[in-house]
């Protein structure tokens, strides 16, 4: 039995730290101010003062990986003889893994004893996250590289995404959200609940008035939609706003004793699309 | 000519019967009585605030009937009465004018198949009008023009013996009223507390003295402002045609643009432009935007408001409007279902949304939300039964949500959503713009199901504490609180909290009483056209400071009386 390398991308929001104790590797998606030549990936820029940008009016435009960058990642995993499981960001969102696709199919033709298997996990941010996460304790726990895909494949029609933003103007310039609810743009004190749907594309699902109720109605998703409410596991990422993550944890705790195992900064690359002041809760369900 | 008098007196003293040339008369002389003594009735205000209006509402309300009977020429008592309170119900506008619509209406019913009427017919009937209007309020409060009609009909039914005459019946009725009038203070705390009769029972006192003074010969003198041109009655179902009388005016709205070289823009004086308005018209809305003045008003002479206005600048858009064809149409059950087909080209949509609001601020904002129709009003300026059926018309939807905003304003749509046969009307109890915006902007208008959309938004109104903040107009000792004219005085649903020498105190210090509640963390902010961006910015960053979890938002309502109102959830 041949090794694998689970790989990723950047659009896990994952601290590279942790990656690496999980033996993932990644490849970067990037992003560039406008009006400004740098470009930068997730490790480039403190988030902090990212969103601080963004709040002073900068508009961030990203990019996807191409193609190449992937062929040239996954060979080098392919040259030290260990195969490749790719998870990728959601094709719903970017063009991402339609990139490392490509370069699978490439690399199959020029490495036909390798195997590489690519999973478009519909998912972002920490819930994407979450699927690595799982995926490397299966591998953990000796799954080969196809049992390994079978859980990803399997999971990721159950990983439920539920998260608020502050201002659905980002999202909207970005043309990153579709409209289930008529939304009034503009009107004060009108937080936005979506989703992720089983597309992989961002669904705004019903709207509150007042933050504090918008983060309430995340808790409540899950305990609705939670299929081990008690047991997890649950991922909270945030753009800039720790005091309501600590809310949000707070009300898990108290209503069903369970801890949040990891809580992710969202990453500019997924930012640059949902703003300060994202929030989102992610957990397993028996559907999305 | 002194024998003349004497003999026509004698003759009315005699009086067995009451027919509808003489309720005619009688009903022109209690609207001219209530006109001479409207201020008066509007300064019988509970609180030291300065927006009472029960007397204009009721005097508005009694004028609507009467035009309605202007060109009736009968003496058949239940025609003229039918034609008089059915005036009035289209007409009724605040709380108190629905009640005197609905006393009206309830002896207009008894009424019926009745030509003239004997005292004990006449008391029968009155009867009924008190049944009526106690049945129209959802909780009767006593101490009202509730209380004064029921105990004067009551006092005077039980004295009618068989030597009784109209004008003895009228007489008991008047007295009884008075005396019932002056013990409203004894029976509403509220009243007593703030030293005045209730309003509205002063307003149906002085129409049926002046019922009564005609009865007995006299001239009811009318000091007040005519205008029975706002009334749009429903005696006339015919078109306007080569033979019509104009009998309604036009409605008159247009924007004007101040012109420099007209007139200092900055210093022009909006109140100024009302008062030359009030002499030519009524219904009078009139404010000033930056260099655009917004004007509405009924009038039977639009080309002097014009020929006035151009005098200060130009037109931008201008809308004349004859208002017997309005009326008629609306009115007229075919030619109204004519007319909603010209409005709805194209399937009538689920929801629609009609609310009450003051101020361009407020309307935008309303109009963001997806409110279909403004009803111009507020606290001084309550729209009638029939502004809301005009707008109802307008709007082409399976479902319309309605939005008094206002107390006093609520029982008028009601009154118009059960009319209104074209949608189904849903009338919320909405006290103020900001409450109406909070329910509005909670509903998920997605729903199929409107009555869940109904519970959505009145749970959210539940969930809301509202509170206001208003200048004293005198001195008051309420709720314990002592209270200085000139002072800023801060409410808190129906109750006065605090009073302050100064303004921006007195809003913050009831801001903080609203959200030391733990379960309010949220506090939105009216801005009223009083309010200006110096002390917002004070009160916001006060507020931030000593609640740093609130979530606070500032929002241009331009509403006027209030210079601030708050809505906590």
């Amino acid at each position: 039995m041949s090794n694998y390398v689970i790989f990723a991308d950047s659009a896990c929001d994952i601290k590279p730290s942790v990656l690496a104790e999980w033996g993932v590797k990644t490849a970067s998606l990037t992003f560039r101010f406008d009006g400004e030549e740098k470009e930068y990936s997730n490790n480039d820029m403190d988030t902090k003062v990212f969103y601080d940008k963004m709040r002073a009016g900068g508009t961030a435009k990203t990019s996807a990986i191409n193609v190449e960058r992937f062929a040239i990642e996954f060979e080098n995993v392919l040259l030290e003889g260990n195969d490749v499981l790719y998870l990728g960001f959601s094709s719903g969102l970017s063009t991402t893994y339609n990139s490392a696709r490509l370069a699978a199919e490439r690399l199959r033709e020029k490495h036909p004893e390798r195997k590489i298997i690519t999973i478009d996990t519909l998912s972002a941010s920490a819930g994407f996250g979450m699927i690595v996460y799982l995926a490397v304790k299966e591998k953990e726990k000796g799954a080969t590289i196809e049992q390994a895909a079978t859980l990803a494949e399997g999971l990721k029609m159950r990983l439920c995404h539920w998260f608020t933003v502050d201002d659905l103007v980002y999202l909207k310039r970005g043309g990153r959200i579709s409209p289930a609810v008529a939304f009034v743009g503009g009107v004060l004190g009108i937080k936005p609940v979506l989703h992720m749907d089983n597309e992989g594309h961002l669904i705004n699902m019903f709207k509150v008035r007042g933050r504090k109720t918008a983060v309430a109605s995340l808790a409540d998703k899950y305990s609705e939609l939670a299929e081990n409410a008690e047991a997890g596991p649950v991922f909270i990422s945030h753009a800039d706003c720790i005091k309501d993550v600590e809310e949000l944890a707070d009300i898990l705790k108290k209503k069903h004793g369970v801890e949040v195992e990891i809580v992710a900064d969202v990453g500019p690359v997924i930012g640059a699309h949902s703003g300060p002041g994202t929030l989102a809760l992610f957990f397993v369900g028996k559907e999305r | 000519m002194a024998k003349n008098e004497k003999k026509k007196a004698s003759k009315q003293t005699g009086i067995k019967y009451l027919g509808g040339l003489l309720l005619s008369k009688m009903a022109m002389g209690g609207a001219a009585l209530l006109r001479s003594n409207a201020d008066e009735v509007n300064k019988l205000n509970v609180f030291p605030v300065p927006d009472g209006d029960t007397g204009d509402n009721m005097r508005m309300t009694i004028e609507s009937g009467i035009a309605a009977i202007e060109n009736l020429d009968t003496d058949d008592l239940a025609e003229v009465m039918r034609v008089l309170s059915h005036g009035m119900l289209l007409g009724a506008r605040g709380n108190s004018g629905v009640i005197l619509s609905q006393f009206f209406a309830g002896t207009a019913k008894g009424f019926e198949g009745v030509d003239k009427a004997d005292p004990t017919v006449l008391g029968a009937a009155l009867e009924l009008g008190v049944k009526q209007a106690y049945t129209s309020v959802m909780t009767p409060t006593e101490g009202t023009i509730l209380t004064v009609a029921r105990e004067s009909v009551e006092y005077a039914v039980k004295s009618i013996t068989p030597k009784s005459t109209i004008r003895s019946f009228f007489a008991d009725l008047v007295g009884e009223m008075h005396a019932s009038l002056d013990r409203t203070p004894e029976i509403l705390a509220v009243l007593k507390e703030a030293g005045v009769v209730d309003s509205g029972g002063a307003g149906l006192f002085y129409i049926m003295d002046g019922f009564n003074r005609v009865l007995n010969g006299e001239e009811v003198a009318d000091n007040g402002v005519a205008s029975s041109t706002l009334a749009k009655p429903s005696a006339l179902n015919t078109s306007f045609g080569p033979d019509s009388k104009m009998v309604f005016g036009y409605c008159t709205e247009f924007l004007l643009q101040l012109q420099r070289a007209k007139t200092n823009i900055d210093k022009f004086d909006v109140e100024k432009l009302k008062k030359f308005l009030a002499g030519v018209g009524d219904s009078i809305v009139a404010f000033k935007t930056d260099s655009i003045v917004k004007v509405h008003v009924h009038t039977f002479t639009p080309e002097k408001v014009l020929a006035h206005c151009r005098e200060f600048g130009e037109f931008i858009t201008l809308k004349i409007e004859n208002m017997s064809v309005q009326h008629t149409s609306s009115l007229n059950e075919e030619e109204s279902s004519e007319k909603n087909e010209k409005s709805s080209s194209g399937p009538a949509k689920k929801y629609g949304i009609v609310a009450v609001c003051n101020g361009q601020g407020i309307e935008e904002l309303y109009h963001e939300l997806g409110t279909d129709e403004v009803v111009q009003g507020g606290q001084t300026q309550n729209p009638s039964t029939n502004d809301f059926l005009d707008a109802f018309s307008r709007v082409n939807a399976e479902h319309i949500f309605v939005f008094p905003n206002n107390g006093n304003i609520f029982m008028a749509a009601q009154q118009a959503a059960e009319i209104y046969k074209d949608a189904l009307v849903h009338v919320l109890p909405s006290k103020n713009i900001g409450t109406g915006y909070v329910a509005i902007s909670s509903a998920d208008f997605e729903n199929p199901d409107a009555d869940a959309i109904v519970e959505e938004m009145k749970n959210a109104m539940k969930r809301v504490t509202a509170g206001y903040v208003s200048p004293s107009i005198r001195d008051a000792e309420i709720n314990g609180i002592h209270i200085n004219k000139g002072d800023t005085i801060g409410i808190i649903e129906k109750e006065i909290v605090i009073s302050e020498p100064y303004r921006t105190t007195a809003a913050f210090r009831l801001a903080e009483k609203l959200l030391d509640d733990p379960n309010k963390f949220m506090l939105s902010v009216f801005c009223g056209k009083d309010s200006n961006e110096e002390e917002q910015a004070e009160l916001n960053a006060c507020l931030c400071e000593s609640f740093p979890s609130a979530e606070i938002y500032f929002i241009n309502g331009g509403q006027d009386i209030y210079p601030y109102i708050f809505v906590a959830e």
